[in-house]
């Protein structure tokens, strides 16, 4: 018979079964021997090929790919590690009188975060307060001052859960979204940044004592 | 040479990703990235479908880890979506030049990238293998590459490119008789001289021994 074919002999390096004569002709056959040992070494050296690092800025291409709400649930998750640092914060801005806020954020009548945060205003009032809040982060962001690393992570994660706020609001179809759920982000979104403010004042007394 | 794609990793490393932590993430991206560029590079050439191959993988590895099971390793579930990618950017490629499977003997359309460098052979003439894979014509490219190094078999690689297990099999023979050429035509022709039979061996049945 005559040599083998490259199929034969490949599936000889696979273990595939072929025909007897195929099988007895190669193991008497020294070339078609040689050609099944170079289709073994070919293929050793196809997988000793280098895995090949990517660009260096791949893993930030794919973050930027990434939808919102996986990272923000990402981040979410997160949150719930960092609660404990939020609230040791929070204690320690209570502990040094700092919870006195120099600007208004509600109404007078609700000028304390403990009011504040168990008021249920309106949707109009939510956002109102929202926006005051705005002003005092804008004023307190010109003079950014950090006291530690549990603050920075703390304020981190308030802004990260006001982004999945401000996602959820700005996404989800209006007509899917109903006036208890709006009024609800809202109201999270306005706890939220009243958190920020206290931390960041709590940064800033701090930083002055 | 162990495949990139069987790097073995913390069970916990997953587990965190699967709820989200992107920290976890960017553990699997570098583990694995390497693996995803190399495969990518050697299926489509091109650097920039390669990089777009690898954020692909990665995105849809994020949004899609929560329903990874664990049945197989995570090397092997992220090396099947990294192929998925690759050969869609080569099945879009082919239908937008409306050219079909390439099946030829050269890369003709079926190429995201310009043919390779000019072949740098060595002192006797040979090429390098990486050089000689990225010469191949992209099915038998393909074929080789995800049964020689990936592991797949015919039934897969003919299901993954819409043909049968036998166009598997004819494109991994021709490519190894196209790589066989490529890398040892001078050292066959001067074993030609010798026995006058090897250098007519190829995917035909050549004459008796």
């Amino acid at each position: 018979m005559g040599h083998a074919s490259i199929e034969e002999l490949l599936n000889l390096r696979d273990g595939t079964a072929v025909a007897a004569a195929t099988d007895a002709h190669v193991a008497d056959c020294a070339l078609c021997r040689t050609e099944l040992a170079r289709l073994h070494a070919l293929r050793a050296g196809l997988r000793a090929l280098p895995a090949l690092p990517p660009a260096p800025a791949t893993w930030a291409r794919v973050i930027a790919r990434v939808e919102p709400p996986v990272m923000l649930v990402a981040r979410r998750s997160r949150m719930q590690v960092a609660a404990a640092g939020i609230a040791a914060s929070l204690a320690i801005a209570v502990a040094l009188g700092a919870v006195v806020l120099r600007v208004p954020l509600v109404q007078p009548a609700a000028d304390t975060l403990a009011t504040a945060t168990r008021t249920d205003p309106t949707l109009e009032a939510l956002r109102g307060r929202a926006q005051r809040l705005e002003t005092v982060l804008a004023a307190i962001a010109s003079q950014p001052r950090i006291t530690s690393a549990r603050s920075a992570s703390a304020i981190a994660e308030l802004e990260d859960g006001i982004a999945l706020v401000d996602y959820q609001l700005s996404h989800v179809d209006a007509a899917d979204l109903d006036d208890v759920t709006r009024r609800a982000l809202w109201r999270k979104r306005v706890e939220l940044m009243e958190s920020l403010v206290t931390v960041r004042y709590a940064g800033e007394r701090a930083d002055s004592i | 040479m162990t495949n990139p794609f069987d790097c073995e990793l913390d069970p916990g490393i997953v587990a965190r990703a699967r709820r989200g932590d992107m920290k976890a993430h960017a553990v699997l991206f570098q583990a694995f990235a390497p693996a995803v560029h190399g495969a990518a590079r050697r299926l489509v050439r091109s650097p920039d479908v390669a990089d777009e191959v690898v954020q692909d993988t990665f995105v849809e590895v994020i949004h899609s880890i929560a329903g990874f099971r664990g049945e197989a390793p995570v090397g092997a579930w992220i090396r099947r979506i990294a192929v998925n990618k690759a050969l869609m950017h080569l099945r879009s490629y082919w239908e937008r030049n409306r050219s079909g499977l390439p099946d030829g003997e050269d890369g003709g359309p079926g190429e995201l990238a310009a043919p390779a460098a000019p072949a740098a052979p060595d002192p006797h003439g040979r090429l390098d293998l990486e050089i000689a894979l990225g010469l191949l014509p992209p099915a038998a490219r393909t074929v080789v590459w995800l049964h020689d190094v990936e592991g797949y078999t015919h039934e897969e690689i003919g299901a993954l490119m819409g043909q049968t297990p036998s166009f598997s099999k004819s494109q991994l023979a021709r490519g190894y008789a196209r790589l066989r050429e490529l890398l040892h035509r001078d050292r066959d022709a001067v074993a030609g001289k010798n026995t006058g039979e090897v250098s007519s061996w190829d995917t035909r049945r050549s004459k008796s021994c």
